[in-house]
């Protein structure tokens, strides 16, 4: 069986987003992009099934402009069998769009199980993984803590964290599963496997290869920041201190 | 329901009072305008030229694996990573005890060995292995000293002199299991009574016929094996360095491979150690002195490179000269010496962005009646301390990366020459790591004396650099020995010189023009025939000072003696005009642009303040006085010139993520302006959250994950951050 992971490229999460003057988008240009912190964690759960004798096959793929490749090689080094790169241009691609890219290149590789992360960082839309599954008429388990694959029965279970609690669902294969924190730790790449993966082949499909036609629905109107917060002030007495909630803040 | 939206009323009083001023204005507590500093990046202009070209020159190799190194450290937290705003700021804790130092540097072996950091370190060959080997080394002695000896202790002294003073049989036992820290081993070379004069060493080893093996023992007390680092706790095997005596007769200093610790940690039987105590710093050392008493190893632990016994008790050797056996004997140990150098320019620079970084945001007196203090950085005399020190430590680079690259490609024609530049530039740039420390403590004032500000813990960690791997002085005289032999013998043959850089001695005798323009003084063509014109003029005269003593009789080792003062000015000589022309080499290696002229100003701000340094200029008469006041105020015009490129040049020539180094300037304002908020980012969604939105910030939530993962002691997730820049270094390769 193969196992198919969606990864994106995104501005890592430790950087500090600035928002570009003309107030168009974010300043990406300059900033460090790394894979996604869930779809991390996606590719690892692809690799502990391959390990675990599960499936035969880790395919990551990715929807982006040209520099998704770094991302890819990210994945090929931590252990991913083969890469596709889906080339839509420097647009941004937006969830119903890689959606319909995945369901195309889901009939092109038949995997058995799609995993993603189960939102971007970026644009923390958390859509991308239950669209694909409604496109494909697959079951989905998304925001998944653990996933048990029954190969004899072509079961996966999956525990999803909701707002109650823990809700345990059982999945007829194939199964779209996002992935949540608490899934597992992605593992390290060493450096010969990072430079092992620098002569592996990417292969490069077009949307227009797979018939998918990505026209935009959304647009982009404007991006600006959060308003800031006013710095706190240091009062010196709990008398101050009721006197400010009581006169400044009007609560008591 | 009632107490729900009782509950959002509170909310949206108070998410409405924090985002809209109160109409009251007056503000009484009002953060009065002096706590209000800047990070220097704010009020500096952006670097007028390319900050990576510049890392590339200065750093010179492994850029990639350096990054990937560095961010491995960020992981663990064994490296007390501690986390400001969205840098990761990595540094030892020193105020643990000797015991605690020692422990925690062992488990960080143990991290960096699972990472797979030390793969090929011993086993590796060629130049790519190497180099790469020495850029990990600098980049993990730029976290810690103790570390980086611990490291070399085991795999450069015991891994190296198994790979290069052992054979085939040594090479299948040991090279294996010492890459993969299964054998932990150390180097016991240094005696209580010899040092710096290895082959004065009182150890002995005599072989036994009969039993076919050597006796090793430690006839006094002034034999003791001392200083002998990883052996007071943790090594398991050692190299003796002792004399060989067969049949009476004494064959020299050979190496035998014994073992002295078994695998549960027991002393192994004839085999005393006892702890060298705390230091001054390297606490996570664990320096031990070693005593043998009738030690018996078998004759196969003879490393057998260059001489060997036979079973018969019959000595044999490849080089029949005792002199020249030796010195191929000690060939290998040059290693230590370029990565000291190396690593000697990676302490002072972090010393120096430090100290600017400081500098640039720390006022003090104003010199105009109403105005602001002034910037340290902005008083001339400061500028004159500090931007000196940064043009040498640049020049220095290059030296240490050529000193590298020699290495690495080393034949044996190569190795005397491999030899005299590692031991100028071991000695001088050591010295001069110890003078940028001193000073650039100075220069952050009472903030230099915090333990947590790097920069005063750095002496006592470092001082040793100018001690060990051979007395910095007694390297110095090598150098001028060495020149004084080559003095002599093209004298002698008639021969002109070749090698060491002495072929500018071939031409006719540099003329320095009488009147000095500021353009002239900034070439290049002066500034090196100034250099070389003391190197001759400084190597003729020593040779007729040490040929006077000569001919009034003294024997040959007096005269040199005697004519020490010269010959310390003339090592100096070579090693600056050598500095020199490494880092002209390196400025003429880069396209006309802002950062060749960057490079220009350097090199300028280099040659000329070696020039204001050294009072032989004046004292043989190489410059008029006129001249030499020339050359001060040009300096002094270099210094406002590499003003506005301090804090690029200092602060980005350190490998980058540069915030691997607590930085004092940062650090200290924000540590010390109490009830400064931290400026946090309150995004869209955690305003939503007050409003009971469904899908929570992506970046906060890994954020907090990472946080309290690391919080608990466990590693973190972050591939991201770890081969991001391997993959882009893919992409560029």
């Amino acid at each position: 069986m193969k196992v198919m992971v969606a990864v994106k490229r995104v501005v890592d999460y430790a950087v500090k987003i600035r928002v570009k003057p003309d107030k168009s988008g974010v300043e990406t240009s300059n900033v460090k992009m790394s894979m996604n912190p869930f779809c991390e964690i996606a590719l690892e759960e692809a690799l502990r099934i391959r390990e675990a004798g599960a499936a035969a096959e880790v395919v990551a793929v990715s929807v982006g402009p040209a520099q998704c490749v770094d991302t890819l090689r990210t994945a090929l080094a931590m252990g991913a069998d083969r890469a596709v790169h889906v080339d839509a241009g420097a647009a941004p691609v937006l969830p119903l769009s890689v959606a319909k890219i995945l369901k195309a290149l889901v009939q092109v590789e038949k995997p058995g199980l799609l995993i993603l992360g189960k939102q971007a960082i970026d644009d923390d839309c958390n859509q991308t993984g239950q669209m694909v599954a409604g496109l494909l008429r697959w079951p989905q388990g998304t925001f998944a803590s653990k996933v048990v694959l029954d190969k004899e029965k072509q079961v996966a279970t999956v525990e999803r964290e909701v707002d109650g609690g823990i809700e345990t669902l059982s999945l007829d294969l194939p199964a779209v599963i996002t992935t949540d924190l608490r899934l597992n730790q992605p593992r390290y790449a060493t450096l010969p496997n990072i430079m092992k993966a620098k002569s592996k082949v990417i292969k490069k499909v077009t949307p227009a290869e797979l018939n998918v036609e990505l026209k935009p629905d959304l647009e982009v109107v404007q991006v600006t920041e959060p308003p800031k917060r006013k710095a706190g002030v240091i009062v010196s007495s709990v008398d101050e201190l009721i006197d400010k909630l009581k006169n400044e803040a009007r609560i008591l | 329901m009632d107490p729900q939206s009782a509950a959002a009323r509170h909310v949206a009083v108070i998410a409405g009072h924090l985002n809209c001023p109160s109409p009251s204005a007056a503000a009484p507590l009002a953060l009065a305008a002096c706590l209000r500093y800047d990070p220097p990046e704010l009020s500096e202009n952006p670097p007028a030229f390319d900050l990576a070209a510049l890392r590339r020159i200065l750093d010179g190799h492994d850029l990639e694996a350096r990054d990937w190194l560095f961010r491995l450290m960020e992981e663990s937290p064994l490296f007390c990573p501690r986390r400001r705003g969205d840098r990761t700021f990595v540094a030892p804790d020193y105020n643990q005890t000797k015991e605690q130092q020692r422990a925690v540097t062992m488990r960080r072996i143990e991290y960096l060995l699972r990472r797979g950091v030390f793969e090929g370190w011993v086993t590796g060959s060629g130049p790519e292995a190497e180099l790469r080997k020495l850029a990990f080394f600098e980049c993990i002695a730029i976290y810690d000293h103790s570390l980086s000896i611990k490291l070399g202790v085991t795999y450069f002294l015991w891994g190296g002199a198994i790979r290069f003073f052992g054979t085939k049989r040594h090479h299948d036992k040991w090279l294996k299991a010492t890459e993969d820290y299964q054998v932990k081993g150390c180097f016991a070379m240094t005696e209580l009574g010899h040092g710096s004069n290895v082959r004065g060493i009182e150890t002995i080893a005599i072989y036994d016929t009969n039993t076919g093996e050597f006796v090793i023992n430690t006839p006094c007390e002034s034999a003791q094996k001392y200083w002998i680092g990883g052996a007071a706790n943790h090594a398991t095997h050692t190299i003796i360095f002792s004399q060989l005596l067969i049949n009476g007769t004494n064959q020299g200093i050979h190496a035998f491979v014994a073992q002295i610790r078994d695998a549960d940690g027991n002393v192994c039987p004839n085999v005393r150690i006892a702890d060298c105590g705390h230091k001054i710093g390297l606490n996570g050392v664990d320096n031990g002195r070693i005593w043998f008493d009738n030690l018996r190893v078998p004759r196969e632990n003879l490393l057998n490179s260059v001489a060997d016994v036979l079973p018969d008790g019959q000595y044999v050797s490849s080089i029949k000269d005792k002199d020249k056996r030796f010195a191929a004997f000690m060939a290998p140990l040059t290693f230590g010496r370029v990565n000291i150098a190396a690593t000697a320019v990676y302490i002072s620079k972090v010393a120096l962005a430090i100290t600017v970084r400081y500098a640039l945001t720390r006022r003090a007196f104003s010199i105009s009646a109403n105005g602001p203090e002034v910037l340290l950085l902005d008083y001339p005399s400061h500028q004159w301390r500090i931007l000196p020190l940064i043009a040498k430590t640049c020049a220095m680079s290059s030296a240490a990366n050529y000193l590298k690259r020699l290495y690495v490609k080393r034949t044996p024609e190569t190795n005397k020459s491999i030899h005299i530049y590692s031991s100028s530039l071991k000695a001088t740039l050591t010295w001069h790591n110890m003078r940028a420390l001193q000073e650039c403590r100075k220069a952050c004032g009472g903030q230099g004396l915090k333990t947590e500000n790097r920069i005063g813990i750095l002496n006592g960690e470092y001082d040793v650099q100018s001690t060990f791997e051979g007395d910095n002085n007694v390297l110095m005289q090598q150098v001028s020995k060495a020149l004084l032999a080559e003095y002599l013998a093209a004298e002698k043959m008639k021969s002109p010189f070749n090698g060491l850089g002495l072929e500018h001695m071939n031409d006719p005798c540099p003329i320095i023009p009488a009147n000095l323009t500021s353009c002239t003084i900034r070439s290049i063509k002066f500034q090196l025939d100034l250099l070389c014109l003391r190197e001759r003029d400084l190597l003729g005269r020593y040779a007729g000072e040490v040929s006077q003593y000569q001919a009034q009789g003294e024997s040959k080792q007096k005269a040199v003696l005697l004519s020490h003062q010269l010959a310390d000015e003339l090592a100096r000589a070579f090693t600056e005009r050598t500095i020199l022309q490494t880092f002209a080499d390196d400025e003429m290696t880069q396209s006309a642009g802002p950062l060749k002229e960057l490079l220009g100003l350097l090199r300028s701000m280099y040659a000329l303040i070696c020039v204001e340094e050294d009072a032989s200029f004046l004292r043989y008469g190489y410059l008029s006085l006129e001249s030499a006041a020339a050359v001060r105020k040009e300096v002094m015009k270099l210094c406002g010139d590499l003003r506005p490129h301090a804090l690029s040049v200092a602060f980005h020539v350190l490998p980058t993520p540069i915030w691997i180094v607590y930085l004092s300037s940062l650090s200290w304002l924000r540590h010390h302006a109490r009830g400064t908020p931290l400026l946090r980012r309150t995004t869209a969604a955690s305003h939503e959250q007050l409003a009971g939105a469904v899908v929570p910030d992506g970046r906060e939530e890994v954020a907090t994950h990472v946080r309290k993962r690391r919080a608990s002691g466990r590693t973190v997730i972050s591939n991201c951050g770890a081969f991001n820049e391997a993959a882009a270094a893919i992409k560029d390769q």
